[in-house]
C-alpha cells in the first residue's frame, strides 16, 4: 500500500482510496476512514456488502443478523437477504462486537438492537424472538454464557 | 445473596468431596460406604464431563439427550456392578434404571427451571434497553 500526502489548503482533510473494493484490505481501510470521518452512534459501523453482482455499503445497525449457508456469510435485515460479505463470521465477531453484535451459535452472528425476547428451551439452548416475531434464531448453550454476558453488561450498544 | 451463599456451598461441596475423601483413604479407613461414596464420587465427575455432549454443534437434541442419558445409565450400571449391587446384571437394572430415571428427571427439571429463570432475567434487561432508547 502506497500513502502519499499532498499539502493542500482546504476546508476540512480530503481522502481519495484508490484500489479495488474486492480487496479486503481496500475494504476495511474505507469503512475505517468512515468510522473516522464521524459517522454518529445511530448509524454505526458500515461494511461492504454484495448482490446480485453489486458491491455497497451497509450500515451494520440497520443488519438484523448474519447467518453462515452453504460456506458463505450473509447478511439478513427486514428485506430478508441485504446481501453477502466476504469476513468470515469469527471476523465480523470481532469488528462489530462494539456494534451490537455477538454470536449466538455456530453460524449466527444476531444484532443485539433486533433481539425482543428469549426463551429457554428443554435442551439447555435457548431461542431469540427477532423484532416482527417473524424469525427466531437458536442461541446455543455454548454461546449462551457470552449472550448473557453481553446483554446485562449492555456496554456495547445503546 | 442467598443464590451467591448456595453457589459458594455447592463449589465448596465440590471440591472437598474429593479431598475429603482422599483424606479418609490415607487416614487407613477402608469401609464399604467409603468405597462406595468413592465409586459415586468417581461416576459424578464423569456425567459432569458427560455434559459437553449438549455443546456439540453437530449433533440434533434427541441424539445428545438419547446419548447422555445412554452413557450415564451405563456408567451407573458399571458403578453398580462393581460395587457388587445386585444378584445379576438384570436385577441391577431393574433396582437402578426407576431410580435412575427419576433423578435424571430431576436435575433436568431444575436446570430447566434455571434456565428459564435466566431468560426471565435476561428479558427484562432486553425491556429495559428498549424502553433507554425509547426515553432518549
Amino acid at each position: 500500500m502506497r500513502v502519499i500526502w499532498e499539502q493542500a489548503d482546504l476546508p476540512e482533510a480530503e481522502i481519495i482510496v484508490r484500489g479495488r473494493l474486492d480487496d479486503k484490505k481496500t475494504a476495511e481501510l474505507l469503512v475505517t476512514l468512515q468510522s473516522l470521518a464521524g459517522a454518529d452512534k445511530e448509524t454505526g459501523h458500515r461494511i461492504f456488502l454484495y448482490r446480485d453482482g453489486r458491491e455497497f455499503l451497509c450500515e451494520t445497525a440497520s443488519i438484523w443478523f448474519f447467518e453462515t449457508q452453504n460456506g458463505k456469510i450473509y447478511a439478513r435485515g427486514p428485506e430478508k437477504e441485504e446481501g453477502e460479505t466476504r469476513y468470515k463470521l469469527y471476523e465480523l465477531a470481532e469488528l462489530l462486537e462494539p456494534n451490537g453484535f455477538i454470536q449466538i451459535n455456530k453460524g449466527t452472528l444476531v444484532n443485539i438492537r433486533f433481539v425482543m425476547a428469549v426463551e429457554a428451551g428443554f435442551s439447555g439452548n435457548y431461542t431469540a424472538f427477532l423484532k416482527g416475531g417473524g424469525t427466531k434464531l437458536e442461541i446455543s448453550r455454548k454461546y449462551m454464557k457470552g449472550f448473557r454476558k453481553y446483554v446485562m453488561e449492555g456496554r456495547h450498544y445503546d | 445473596m442467598i443464590k451467591k451463599i448456595v453457589s459458594y456451598a455447592i463449589l465448596g461441596m465440590g471440591i472437598g468431596s474429593p479431598i475429603f475423601t482422599a483424606c479418609l483413604w490415607l487416614g487407613g479407613n477402608d469401609s464399604a460406604g467409603l468405597r462406595d461414596t468413592t465409586a459415586w464420587l468417581a461416576a459424578s465427575a464423569v456425567y459432569g464431563m458427560l455434559s459437553l455432549i449438549y455443546e456439540a454443534d453437530g449433533l440434533k437434541l434427541p441424539v445428545k439427550v438419547g446419548l447422555h442419558a445412554l452413557l450415564c445409565g451405563l456408567i451407573s450400571l458399571a458403578v453398580g456392578r462393581f460395587l457388587g449391587y445386585g444378584e445379576s446384571l438384570g436385577t441391577l437394572f431393574l433396582g437402578m434404571a426407576p431410580v435412575f430415571i427419576l433423578i435424571y428427571g430431576l436435575i433436568w427439571g431444575a436446570m430447566y427451571a434455571a434456565d428459564r429463570r435466566r431468560a426471565r432475567k435476561l428479558n427484562e434487561r432486553l425491556k429495559e434497553k428498549r424502553n433507554d432508547k425509547k426515553e432518549r
